[in-house]
Protein backbone atom coordinates (compact mmCIF):
# COMPACT_ATOMS: atom_id res chain seq x y z
CA UNK A 1 0.00 0.00 0.00
CA UNK A 2 2.88 2.45 1.04
CA UNK A 3 4.30 1.43 -2.37
CA UNK A 4 1.17 2.52 -4.45
CA UNK A 5 0.77 5.80 -2.65
CA UNK A 6 4.50 6.61 -3.52
CA UNK A 7 4.06 5.42 -7.16
CA UNK A 8 1.26 7.71 -7.30
CA UNK A 9 2.94 10.53 -5.95
CA UNK A 10 6.26 10.22 -8.50
CA UNK A 11 4.09 9.61 -11.62
CA UNK A 12 1.59 13.16 -10.94
CA UNK A 13 5.37 14.75 -10.05
CA UNK A 14 6.00 13.75 -13.46
CA UNK A 15 3.03 14.32 -14.89
CA UNK A 16 3.39 18.49 -13.63
CA UNK A 17 6.81 18.43 -14.84
CA UNK A 18 5.67 18.12 -18.32
CA UNK A 19 2.51 19.77 -18.24
CA UNK A 20 3.37 22.72 -19.54
CA UNK A 21 2.14 24.73 -22.53
CA UNK A 22 3.46 25.64 -25.73
CA UNK A 23 3.64 29.51 -26.60
CA UNK A 24 3.89 31.36 -30.05
CA UNK A 25 7.08 33.46 -30.99
CA UNK A 26 6.29 36.95 -30.56
CA UNK A 27 6.94 39.02 -33.96
CA UNK A 28 11.04 39.95 -34.00
CA UNK A 29 12.13 43.21 -32.97
CA UNK A 30 15.12 45.17 -32.39
CA UNK A 31 17.44 47.65 -33.95
CA UNK A 32 19.73 47.37 -37.14
CA UNK A 33 22.39 49.42 -37.69
CA UNK A 34 24.36 48.67 -41.36
CA UNK A 35 26.97 50.01 -42.46
CA UNK A 36 28.07 50.27 -45.95
CA UNK A 37 32.08 51.04 -47.05
CA UNK A 38 32.72 51.63 -50.62
CA UNK A 39 34.88 55.07 -50.67
CA UNK A 40 39.08 54.37 -49.73
CA UNK A 41 41.74 56.09 -49.88
CA UNK A 42 44.87 54.10 -49.67
CA UNK A 43 42.76 50.84 -50.82
CA UNK A 44 40.67 49.77 -53.65
CA UNK A 45 37.29 51.17 -53.90
CA UNK A 46 34.58 48.56 -53.80
CA UNK A 47 31.67 48.74 -56.63
CA UNK A 48 28.64 47.18 -54.39
CA UNK A 49 29.20 47.80 -50.70
CA UNK A 50 26.71 50.55 -50.37
CA UNK A 51 24.29 48.86 -52.15
CA UNK A 52 24.42 45.58 -49.96
CA UNK A 53 24.05 48.29 -47.19
CA UNK A 54 20.99 49.89 -48.45
CA UNK A 55 19.53 46.42 -49.60
CA UNK A 56 20.14 44.96 -45.74
CA UNK A 57 18.31 47.91 -44.45
CA UNK A 58 15.66 48.13 -46.11
CA UNK A 59 15.45 44.29 -45.19
CA UNK A 60 15.63 44.65 -41.66
CA UNK A 61 12.81 47.92 -41.60
CA UNK A 62 10.21 45.77 -43.71
CA UNK A 63 10.74 42.84 -41.25
CA UNK A 64 9.90 45.61 -37.99
CA UNK A 65 13.32 46.65 -36.79
CA UNK A 66 14.49 49.68 -36.99
CA UNK A 67 17.74 50.16 -39.20
CA UNK A 68 19.98 53.06 -38.99
CA UNK A 69 21.83 53.40 -42.42
CA UNK A 70 25.72 54.28 -42.29
CA UNK A 71 27.21 54.51 -46.05
CA UNK A 72 30.77 56.38 -46.08
CA UNK A 73 31.16 59.97 -45.26
CA UNK A 74 27.35 60.17 -44.50
CA UNK A 75 26.87 62.62 -47.06
CA UNK A 76 23.95 60.86 -48.72
CA UNK A 77 20.57 61.76 -47.35
CA UNK A 78 19.15 59.76 -44.68
CA UNK A 79 22.37 58.21 -43.98
CA UNK A 80 25.28 58.57 -40.81
CA UNK A 81 28.93 57.95 -41.74
CA UNK A 82 30.50 54.56 -41.51
CA UNK A 83 33.26 55.67 -38.91
CA UNK A 84 34.39 53.87 -35.42
CA UNK A 85 32.92 56.87 -34.07
CA UNK A 86 29.11 56.09 -35.51
CA UNK A 87 29.62 52.45 -34.11
CA UNK A 88 30.30 53.71 -30.78
CA UNK A 89 27.13 56.06 -30.67
CA UNK A 90 25.16 54.05 -32.31
CA UNK A 91 26.24 51.06 -29.38
CA UNK A 92 25.62 54.11 -26.32
CA UNK A 93 21.93 54.69 -28.15
CA UNK A 94 21.12 51.21 -28.10
CA UNK A 95 22.13 50.15 -24.26
CA UNK A 96 20.03 53.66 -23.50
CA UNK A 97 17.29 53.54 -25.67
CA UNK A 98 16.77 49.77 -26.14
CA UNK A 99 14.28 47.58 -24.26
CA UNK A 100 14.90 44.26 -22.85
CA UNK A 101 14.94 41.24 -25.66
CA UNK A 102 15.17 43.79 -28.39
CA UNK A 103 17.81 42.38 -30.95
CA UNK A 104 21.26 44.72 -31.43
CA UNK A 105 21.78 43.83 -35.09
CA UNK A 106 25.67 45.60 -37.12
CA UNK A 107 25.94 44.53 -40.19
CA UNK A 108 29.42 45.79 -41.87
CA UNK A 109 30.02 45.55 -45.67
CA UNK A 110 33.44 46.87 -46.94
CA UNK A 111 37.24 46.28 -46.55
CA UNK A 112 38.37 43.36 -44.19
CA UNK A 113 42.24 42.23 -43.63
CA UNK A 114 44.68 40.65 -41.01
CA UNK A 115 47.67 41.83 -39.32
CA UNK A 116 50.55 38.98 -39.13
CA UNK A 117 54.21 38.76 -39.10
CA UNK A 118 54.53 40.13 -42.34
CA UNK A 119 53.97 43.08 -41.23
CA UNK A 120 56.03 43.22 -37.84
CA UNK A 121 58.89 41.55 -39.32
CA UNK A 122 59.87 44.06 -41.77
CA UNK A 123 59.04 42.31 -44.57
CA UNK A 124 57.67 44.47 -48.09
CA UNK A 125 53.96 45.73 -47.27
CA UNK A 126 51.13 45.10 -49.88
CA UNK A 127 51.08 47.63 -52.77
CA UNK A 128 48.84 50.63 -53.01
CA UNK A 129 45.30 49.31 -53.93
CA UNK A 130 45.99 45.75 -52.64
CA UNK A 131 44.14 44.59 -49.40
CA UNK A 132 46.35 44.09 -46.57
CA UNK A 133 45.74 39.97 -46.01
CA UNK A 134 48.19 37.74 -45.68
CA UNK A 135 49.24 34.18 -44.25
CA UNK A 136 48.21 33.00 -41.05
CA UNK A 137 47.90 33.87 -37.62
CA UNK A 138 47.20 37.71 -35.93
CA UNK A 139 44.18 40.39 -35.46
CA UNK A 140 41.51 40.71 -38.05
CA UNK A 141 40.63 44.05 -39.30
CA UNK A 142 37.46 45.63 -40.19
CA UNK A 143 38.10 48.81 -42.54
CA UNK A 144 35.62 51.78 -41.87
CA UNK A 145 34.78 55.05 -44.01
CA UNK A 146 38.51 57.40 -43.21
CA UNK A 147 41.63 57.90 -44.50
CA UNK A 148 44.11 54.92 -43.84
CA UNK A 149 47.58 57.51 -43.95
CA UNK A 150 49.51 54.31 -45.24
CA UNK A 151 49.60 50.74 -45.34
CA UNK A 152 51.74 50.38 -42.10
CA UNK A 153 50.13 48.80 -39.70
CA UNK A 154 50.69 51.09 -36.73
CA UNK A 155 48.36 53.63 -38.54
CA UNK A 156 45.32 51.80 -38.89
CA UNK A 157 43.85 52.54 -35.83
CA UNK A 158 42.01 55.44 -36.31
CA UNK A 159 40.00 54.11 -39.12
CA UNK A 160 40.16 50.13 -38.47
CA UNK A 161 38.43 47.95 -35.68
CA UNK A 162 40.31 45.21 -34.58
CA UNK A 163 38.08 42.21 -33.81
CA UNK A 164 38.88 42.36 -29.90
CA UNK A 165 38.04 45.91 -29.94
CA UNK A 166 34.91 45.25 -31.42
CA UNK A 167 34.81 42.24 -29.15
CA UNK A 168 35.02 44.85 -26.24
CA UNK A 169 32.38 47.68 -28.01
CA UNK A 170 30.03 44.62 -28.28
CA UNK A 171 30.48 43.64 -24.43
CA UNK A 172 29.02 46.90 -23.14
CA UNK A 173 25.56 45.63 -24.63
CA UNK A 174 23.56 43.55 -21.77
CA UNK A 175 22.10 40.23 -22.63
CA UNK A 176 23.10 38.06 -25.57
CA UNK A 177 20.86 39.23 -27.86
CA UNK A 178 23.30 40.65 -30.29
CA UNK A 179 24.09 39.64 -33.74
CA UNK A 180 27.06 40.73 -36.45
CA UNK A 181 27.02 40.23 -39.86
CA UNK A 182 30.10 40.68 -41.85
CA UNK A 183 30.51 40.81 -45.72
CA UNK A 184 34.03 41.49 -46.15
CA UNK A 185 37.10 39.35 -46.74
CA UNK A 186 38.96 37.20 -43.80
CA UNK A 187 35.63 38.02 -41.19
CA UNK A 188 35.39 34.66 -40.37
CA UNK A 189 38.55 35.94 -38.18
CA UNK A 190 35.75 38.17 -35.75
CA UNK A 191 34.14 34.37 -34.91
CA UNK A 192 35.52 33.86 -31.48
CA UNK A 193 36.13 29.83 -31.41
CA UNK A 194 37.26 29.17 -28.41
CA UNK A 195 33.90 27.00 -26.99
CA UNK A 196 32.77 25.00 -30.29
CA UNK A 197 34.85 23.70 -33.77
CA UNK A 198 33.62 25.11 -37.25
CA UNK A 199 32.91 22.16 -39.17
CA UNK A 200 34.57 24.40 -42.11
CA UNK A 201 37.77 24.76 -43.05
CA UNK A 202 39.26 28.41 -42.12
CA UNK A 203 40.48 28.45 -46.02
CA UNK A 204 41.86 26.78 -49.04
CA UNK A 205 45.10 25.12 -47.10
CA UNK A 206 43.60 24.48 -44.26
CA UNK A 207 43.03 21.20 -42.73
CA UNK A 208 39.28 19.85 -42.29
CA UNK A 209 38.42 20.07 -38.36
CA UNK A 210 38.53 16.82 -36.47
CA UNK A 211 35.28 17.71 -34.91
CA UNK A 212 35.09 15.29 -32.03
CA UNK A 213 38.38 15.55 -30.58
CA UNK A 214 38.94 19.89 -31.52
CA UNK A 215 35.70 20.03 -29.72
CA UNK A 216 36.74 18.37 -26.32
CA UNK A 217 40.32 20.01 -26.56
CA UNK A 218 38.12 23.39 -26.98
CA UNK A 219 36.31 22.89 -23.76
CA UNK A 220 39.11 22.01 -21.75
CA UNK A 221 41.96 23.91 -23.69
CA UNK A 222 40.07 27.38 -23.36
CA UNK A 223 43.09 30.05 -23.52
CA UNK A 224 43.33 33.72 -23.58
CA UNK A 225 44.31 33.77 -26.83
CA UNK A 226 41.29 32.09 -27.67
CA UNK A 227 38.79 34.07 -25.81
CA UNK A 228 40.08 36.59 -28.13
CA UNK A 229 37.33 37.57 -30.90
CA UNK A 230 33.87 37.70 -30.78
CA UNK A 231 33.13 34.71 -28.20
CA UNK A 232 30.02 32.68 -28.58
CA UNK A 233 28.44 33.65 -25.51
CA UNK A 234 28.88 37.71 -26.13
CA UNK A 235 27.35 37.76 -29.49
CA UNK A 236 25.92 35.92 -32.65
CA UNK A 237 28.75 35.85 -35.79
CA UNK A 238 28.13 35.42 -39.19
CA UNK A 239 30.53 35.48 -42.06
CA UNK A 240 31.23 36.36 -45.34
CA UNK A 241 34.33 34.01 -44.96
CA UNK A 242 36.21 32.12 -43.33
CA UNK A 243 39.61 33.42 -41.94
CA UNK A 244 41.71 33.13 -44.08
CA UNK A 245 39.64 33.56 -47.33
CA UNK A 246 38.68 36.67 -49.63
CA UNK A 247 35.11 37.43 -50.13
CA UNK A 248 33.52 38.67 -53.79
CA UNK A 249 31.17 40.83 -54.86
CA UNK A 250 28.95 40.52 -58.60
CA UNK A 251 26.19 42.15 -59.73
CA UNK A 252 24.94 44.79 -57.58
CA UNK A 253 25.85 43.21 -54.27
CA UNK A 254 28.01 41.00 -52.56
CA UNK A 255 27.89 37.01 -53.05
CA UNK A 256 27.65 36.94 -49.02
CA UNK A 257 24.83 39.60 -48.51
CA UNK A 258 23.34 38.36 -51.90
CA UNK A 259 22.48 34.81 -50.42
CA UNK A 260 21.70 36.50 -47.24
CA UNK A 261 18.92 38.43 -48.60
CA UNK A 262 17.47 35.67 -50.50
CA UNK A 263 17.60 33.19 -47.30
CA UNK A 264 16.09 36.09 -45.59
CA UNK A 265 12.97 35.48 -48.34
CA UNK A 266 12.88 32.25 -48.86
CA UNK A 267 14.94 30.57 -46.02
CA UNK A 268 11.78 28.60 -43.92
CA UNK A 269 12.96 25.34 -44.27
CA UNK A 270 11.13 23.83 -41.62
CA UNK A 271 8.36 26.16 -42.47
CA UNK A 272 7.04 27.48 -39.42
CA UNK A 273 6.48 30.64 -40.20
CA UNK A 274 9.83 32.08 -38.89
CA UNK A 275 13.32 32.49 -40.11
CA UNK A 276 16.37 31.79 -37.90
CA UNK A 277 19.63 32.68 -37.61
CA UNK A 278 21.06 28.84 -38.21
CA UNK A 279 18.46 28.25 -41.29
CA UNK A 280 19.63 31.48 -42.72
CA UNK A 281 23.15 29.61 -42.50
CA UNK A 282 21.93 26.96 -43.42
CA UNK A 283 20.17 27.82 -46.80
CA UNK A 284 22.89 30.04 -47.69
CA UNK A 285 25.29 26.72 -47.15
CA UNK A 286 23.01 24.43 -48.78
CA UNK A 287 23.17 26.99 -52.35
CA UNK A 288 26.64 28.69 -52.19
CA UNK A 289 27.93 26.07 -55.04
CA UNK A 290 25.18 27.08 -57.33
CA UNK A 291 26.31 30.82 -56.93
CA UNK A 292 28.99 32.73 -58.73
CA UNK A 293 32.30 33.56 -57.22
CA UNK A 294 32.13 31.52 -54.63
CA UNK A 295 35.17 29.07 -55.15
CA UNK A 296 37.59 29.28 -52.66
CA UNK A 297 35.47 30.98 -50.27
CA UNK A 298 32.34 29.95 -47.41
CA UNK A 299 30.41 31.61 -45.02
CA UNK A 300 30.98 30.79 -41.30
CA UNK A 301 28.88 31.32 -38.49
CA UNK A 302 29.45 31.37 -34.80
CA UNK A 303 28.74 27.95 -32.78
CA UNK A 304 26.45 28.53 -29.90
CA UNK A 305 23.88 25.85 -28.88
CA UNK A 306 21.15 28.90 -29.07
CA UNK A 307 19.37 30.27 -31.91
CA UNK A 308 17.60 33.47 -32.56
CA UNK A 309 14.42 34.28 -34.73
CA UNK A 310 15.69 36.99 -37.28
CA UNK A 311 12.08 37.29 -39.20
CA UNK A 312 8.78 36.27 -39.49
CA UNK A 313 6.14 35.59 -42.26
CA UNK A 314 3.56 35.24 -40.28
CA UNK A 315 1.12 38.02 -40.21
CA UNK A 316 1.69 40.43 -37.74
CA UNK B 1 29.55 28.32 -8.70
CA UNK B 2 32.53 26.65 -10.83
CA UNK B 3 31.83 23.49 -12.26
CA UNK B 4 34.03 21.42 -10.28
CA UNK B 5 32.93 22.78 -7.45
CA UNK B 6 29.13 22.53 -8.61
CA UNK B 7 29.89 18.65 -8.78
CA UNK B 8 31.80 18.16 -5.41
CA UNK B 9 29.13 20.24 -3.69
CA UNK B 10 26.29 17.20 -5.27
CA UNK B 11 28.46 15.06 -4.80
CA UNK B 12 29.15 15.73 -0.50
CA UNK B 13 25.13 16.50 -0.44
CA UNK B 14 24.73 12.76 -2.05
CA UNK B 15 27.12 11.38 0.46
CA UNK B 16 25.44 13.21 3.18
CA UNK B 17 21.73 11.64 1.87
CA UNK B 18 22.76 8.57 1.34
CA UNK B 19 25.26 7.68 4.05
CA UNK B 20 23.48 9.80 6.40
CA UNK B 21 20.29 8.75 6.47
CA UNK B 22 20.60 4.94 5.60
CA UNK B 23 25.12 4.55 6.10
CA UNK B 24 26.15 1.46 7.71
CA UNK B 25 29.43 0.86 6.03
CA UNK B 26 30.48 -1.29 8.60
CA UNK B 27 31.12 -4.75 7.45
CA UNK B 28 31.46 -3.41 3.86
CA UNK B 29 33.52 -5.76 0.97
CA UNK B 30 33.86 -3.31 -1.98
CA UNK B 31 33.40 -5.62 -4.93
CA UNK B 32 32.43 -5.14 -8.21
CA UNK B 33 28.69 -5.88 -9.41
CA UNK B 34 27.41 -6.03 -13.54
CA UNK B 35 24.22 -4.12 -13.37
CA UNK B 36 24.07 -3.41 -17.30
CA UNK B 37 20.90 -1.13 -17.53
CA UNK B 38 19.66 0.13 -20.62
CA UNK B 39 18.35 3.46 -20.01
CA UNK B 40 15.95 5.97 -22.06
CA UNK B 41 15.69 9.38 -21.25
CA UNK B 42 13.47 12.33 -22.04
CA UNK B 43 14.02 15.68 -21.08
CA UNK B 44 13.36 19.39 -21.26
CA UNK B 45 16.35 22.14 -21.30
CA UNK B 46 16.16 25.50 -20.90
CA UNK B 47 18.94 28.06 -22.02
CA UNK B 48 18.73 31.59 -21.98
CA UNK B 49 18.06 33.08 -24.53
CA UNK B 50 14.72 31.53 -23.06
CA UNK B 51 13.65 28.25 -25.18
CA UNK B 52 13.19 24.72 -25.03
CA UNK B 53 14.02 21.63 -26.52
CA UNK B 54 13.53 17.67 -25.89
CA UNK B 55 16.15 15.86 -25.54
CA UNK B 56 16.06 11.98 -25.90
CA UNK B 57 18.99 9.49 -25.45
CA UNK B 58 19.51 5.73 -25.05
CA UNK B 59 22.19 4.35 -22.87
CA UNK B 60 24.16 1.59 -21.94
CA UNK B 61 26.18 1.04 -18.61
CA UNK B 62 27.14 -0.64 -15.70
CA UNK B 63 28.59 -0.41 -12.14
CA UNK B 64 30.29 -1.23 -9.40
CA UNK B 65 29.47 -0.64 -5.31
CA UNK B 66 31.84 1.11 -3.39
CA UNK B 67 29.59 0.95 0.20
CA UNK B 68 26.51 -0.77 0.83
CA UNK B 69 24.68 2.03 0.21
CA UNK B 70 26.86 3.89 -2.91
CA UNK B 71 27.41 2.43 -6.31
CA UNK B 72 29.46 3.62 -9.40
CA UNK B 73 27.86 3.43 -12.47
CA UNK B 74 28.81 4.35 -16.03
CA UNK B 75 27.61 5.19 -19.05
CA UNK B 76 27.78 5.50 -22.58
CA UNK B 77 25.39 6.14 -25.36
CA UNK B 78 23.55 8.13 -28.32
CA UNK B 79 20.88 10.87 -28.15
CA UNK B 80 19.00 13.11 -30.14
CA UNK B 81 17.35 16.40 -29.83
CA UNK B 82 14.38 18.29 -31.45
CA UNK B 83 13.07 22.08 -30.70
CA UNK B 84 10.22 24.34 -30.04
CA UNK B 85 10.06 27.99 -29.95
CA UNK B 86 9.33 30.03 -27.16
CA UNK B 87 10.32 33.81 -26.75
CA UNK B 88 11.33 34.68 -30.46
CA UNK B 89 14.78 32.95 -29.52
CA UNK B 90 15.10 29.14 -30.79
CA UNK B 91 16.32 25.76 -31.60
CA UNK B 92 18.86 23.65 -30.18
CA UNK B 93 19.35 20.62 -32.30
CA UNK B 94 21.39 18.57 -32.28
CA UNK B 95 21.22 15.13 -34.60
CA UNK B 96 24.27 12.94 -33.42
CA UNK B 97 25.62 12.62 -29.80
CA UNK B 98 27.81 10.42 -27.94
CA UNK B 99 28.31 10.52 -24.03
CA UNK B 100 29.63 9.41 -21.26
CA UNK B 101 28.08 9.59 -17.50
CA UNK B 102 29.34 8.61 -13.95
CA UNK B 103 27.17 8.19 -11.92
CA UNK B 104 26.97 7.81 -8.47
CA UNK B 105 24.08 5.96 -6.89
CA UNK B 106 22.72 6.32 -3.43
CA UNK B 107 20.58 3.18 -2.45
CA UNK B 108 18.61 4.31 0.08
CA UNK B 109 16.91 0.94 0.48
CA UNK B 110 15.60 -1.55 -2.34
CA UNK B 111 12.94 0.87 -3.82
CA UNK B 112 14.47 4.50 -4.21
CA UNK B 113 17.57 6.27 -3.73
CA UNK B 114 19.44 9.52 -5.42
CA UNK B 115 21.73 9.48 -8.10
CA UNK B 116 24.45 12.62 -9.14
CA UNK B 117 27.43 13.08 -11.41
CA UNK B 118 29.47 14.01 -14.11
CA UNK B 119 28.17 13.77 -17.73
CA UNK B 120 30.01 14.42 -20.44
CA UNK B 121 28.12 14.68 -23.83
CA UNK B 122 29.29 15.71 -27.84
CA UNK B 123 26.87 16.79 -29.86
CA UNK B 124 26.54 18.74 -33.74
CA UNK B 125 24.36 20.96 -34.83
CA UNK B 126 22.07 19.73 -37.59
CA UNK B 127 21.82 23.06 -38.83
CA UNK B 128 25.07 24.73 -39.02
CA UNK B 129 27.62 21.36 -38.31
CA UNK B 130 29.18 22.97 -35.15
CA UNK B 131 30.83 20.77 -32.94
CA UNK B 132 30.26 20.88 -28.99
CA UNK B 133 31.49 19.22 -25.99
CA UNK B 134 29.39 19.10 -23.09
CA UNK B 135 30.00 18.31 -19.82
CA UNK B 136 27.14 18.65 -17.23
CA UNK B 137 26.13 18.11 -13.52
CA UNK B 138 23.62 15.64 -13.16
CA UNK B 139 21.44 14.81 -9.91
CA UNK B 140 18.07 13.08 -9.24
CA UNK B 141 15.62 10.61 -7.61
CA UNK B 142 14.68 7.16 -8.80
CA UNK B 143 12.49 4.53 -7.71
CA UNK B 144 13.08 0.75 -8.76
CA UNK B 145 9.72 -1.32 -9.73
CA UNK B 146 9.42 -3.90 -8.38
CA UNK B 147 11.78 -3.32 -5.55
CA UNK B 148 15.39 -4.54 -6.39
CA UNK B 149 15.97 -7.86 -5.93
CA UNK B 150 19.21 -9.70 -6.05
CA UNK B 151 18.45 -11.89 -9.01
CA UNK B 152 15.67 -10.43 -11.01
CA UNK B 153 15.20 -7.56 -13.58
CA UNK B 154 14.01 -4.43 -12.95
CA UNK B 155 12.98 -1.05 -14.23
CA UNK B 156 13.96 2.27 -12.39
CA UNK B 157 12.50 5.26 -12.85
CA UNK B 158 14.18 8.53 -13.19
CA UNK B 159 13.67 11.84 -12.08
CA UNK B 160 16.61 14.02 -13.25
CA UNK B 161 18.26 17.46 -12.82
CA UNK B 162 21.11 18.53 -15.22
CA UNK B 163 23.33 21.79 -15.09
CA UNK B 164 25.06 21.92 -18.31
CA UNK B 165 28.27 24.05 -18.32
CA UNK B 166 28.81 25.87 -21.36
CA UNK B 167 31.29 29.11 -21.21
CA UNK B 168 28.39 30.50 -24.38
CA UNK B 169 25.40 29.65 -22.37
CA UNK B 170 24.06 32.79 -19.87
CA UNK B 171 22.26 29.36 -18.34
CA UNK B 172 21.69 25.84 -19.43
CA UNK B 173 20.08 23.48 -17.65
CA UNK B 174 17.54 19.98 -18.17
CA UNK B 175 14.61 18.58 -15.98
CA UNK B 176 13.82 15.06 -17.00
CA UNK B 177 12.58 11.45 -16.53
CA UNK B 178 14.75 7.94 -17.74
CA UNK B 179 13.60 4.81 -17.81
CA UNK B 180 16.05 1.86 -17.27
CA UNK B 181 15.97 -1.87 -17.92
CA UNK B 182 17.95 -3.22 -15.06
CA UNK B 183 19.66 -6.58 -15.19
CA UNK B 184 21.91 -8.04 -12.50
CA UNK B 185 24.39 -10.36 -13.71
CA UNK B 186 25.70 -11.07 -9.74
CA UNK B 187 26.83 -9.53 -6.48
CA UNK B 188 23.73 -7.16 -6.00
CA UNK B 189 24.20 -6.11 -2.42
Amino acid sequence: MKMSIRCIIFSLLTFLLYSGCALEAPQPSGRAYVYGVSRYENLKDLDFTDDDARDMAALFSNAGYEAKLRIDDGTEAGTGPATIEQLEKDIEEFITGSTPGELFVFYFAGHGGRYDEIYSSGLPEPPPGVEPSQGEGGDEWLFFSGSIPSLSYETWTDVALKDDELALMLSEIPGGMKLVIIDACKSGGFIGDSTFVDPLPQGPDDADPQMFWESLFAYFGFSEEAAKDIAGGNAFVLTAAGELENSAEINGNGVFTLAFLEAAANGDIDENGYITLHEIYRYIEETWEDRPLTSGFHPHLSGSAVDIVLFSHLPQ
Amino acid sequence: MSPARTIVTIACFFLFVTEGIAGDIHDFEPRFISEPAISIELSSSEFFPARVHYFGSIRIGGGFDISPRLGLEACAGIGGTSGSRLSGTSYYVGYSGAFGSLNMLGKINSFWGVTAGPRFSWMTLSDTGHGFFFPSGVAGLFVNLPPRKNDTWYLRLSLIYAQHFRKDLVYSSSTGIGLSFVQPLGGVK
